[in-house]
């Protein structure tokens, strides 16, 4: 979970992201450098697992906080501003993938290689899965990067940022019926997909 | 019974207790018997709880330094190139963009040192350090960057975007 600590809880003294927003609209640019401070690393997770490369991701968080720094009078006290950083982003990643032409999917080797640290323990810690195949994070990255870029962004902002199903409405803009059956089919796609994947290692 | 496509569309409802007790145990009572649905129910359940396990990464050490040369850059092409307001200014010079780079170098938590950066010398690490505001608020060190840091770092200052670059490889080679 890489949701920023300003979000789950806000301490005492620290600026809420609203406050910090509107003084950098009134000019107080030390409030732009602590919203890049707070947000640069859930966003830099979020467009990661959304692209799929590091460089490219990190390309689009730096554009990300130009447009704020551009265009920081748009926003509007209606929305949460993690919504609205996080609908730019999600734009700008979706964008991106449009652009790009399919990428090669890495070859089987690669990820079959070495991924000790993150690997699930064994069997013996999921009795219930009936295939004693490690699933590493690159073969769930794998899976990510098949899903189609509305599941993607969903369950990105679900179950790796951690966004409430109220948020995601906000920050896709769909109702929060749409939302719900929509993360809900994603899970199950990706479930899926990464059963395939497994399946052809 | 419920069928299966109507289990499977309620499994995130179900994993998230969000149904009511009467759907909640339909539920239940769909994977208690069909083994296909209770398999796909566990791998979601499980695959929730790995993807919200998923290691986090952290933007480069220069991830700031890169930011200020954008909107610098951004405001430079817009015809824009020095905006002065309070208390910042746009259209820095190359000194002052790489004694700013430097300063952030040094004052995040780098694990690698960067060669390319730190041989600037300690004058410009000095003056580089009254930046309170790091990556907009360039005022002081506009003002401070003198000619002869200018000279000093000549090379570097002539292609800061090409140093910056270059210093984002060495730090993808260090975490690859
Ligand atoms: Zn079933």
């Amino acid at each position: 979970m890489v949701k920023t600590e300003s979000v789950l809880k806000k301490t005492d003294n620290s600026p809420t992201d609203e406050e910090l927003i509107a003084r950098f609209q009134q000019g107080d640019n030390y409030a732009f450098d602590l919203l890049v401070k707070r947000y640069k690393d859930p966003l830099l997770n979020f467009v990661y697992r959304f692209v799929g490369e590091r460089e490219e991701a990190e390309d689009i968080v730096q554009e990300t906080f130009l447009r704020l720094f551009k265009n920081k009078h748009y926003y509007r006290e209606i929305a949460k501003f993690s919504t609205w950083i996080y609908t730019i982003a999600g734009n700008l990643a979706k964008t991106e993938l449009r652009r790009r032409k399919r990428r090669k999917l890495l070859s089987i080797s690669h990820f079959m290689s070495t991924d000790k640290d993150y690997d699930i323990p064994d069997e013996d810690s999921n009795p219930e899965r009936d295939t004693n195949t490690v699933i590493t994070d690159k073969i769930i990255q794998q899976a990510i990067d098949k899903l189609s870029p509305k599941f993607k962004q969903v369950i990105l902002l679900r179950d790796v940022q951690g966004f409430s199903y109220e948020e995601i409405a906000q920050i896709v803009g769909i109702p929060l019926g749409t939302v719900k059956s929509r993360v809900n089919r994603a899970r199950l796609k990706l479930q899926e997909d990464l059963q395939q994947l497994m399946n052809e290692q | 019974m419920i069928s299966c496509d109507t289990a499977k569309s309620m499994l995130s409802d179900y994993l998230e207790h969000t149904l009511t007790p009467d759907e909640r145990s339909s539920v239940e009572e769909h994977l208690s018997q069909c083994h296909e649905c209770k398999r796909v129910y566990d791998d979601v359940a499980f695959l929730t709880a790995k993807l919200r396990a998923l290691p986090a990464i952290q933007t480069s050490e220069d991830f700031d330094g890169q930011l200020r040369l954008r909107i610098s850059g951004n405001y430079a092409q817009t015809n824009h190139p020095v905006i002065s307001k309070k208390g910042f200014t746009f259209g820095l010079s190359g000194a002052a963009l790489i004694a700013v780079i430097t300063f952030f170098i040094l004052t995040t938590n780098s694990p690698e040192p960067q060669p390319l950066i730190q041989q600037s010398s300690n004058q410009i690490i000095n003056r580089a350090n009254q930046v309170s505001s790091p990556i907009v608020r360039t005022q002081s060190v506009s003002k401070a960057a003198p000619v002869e840091i200018a000279n000093d770092n000549d090379s570097l200052n002539q292609q800061p975007q090409k140093v910056n670059q270059e210093n984002i490889k060495l730090v993808d080679q260090v975490k690859n």
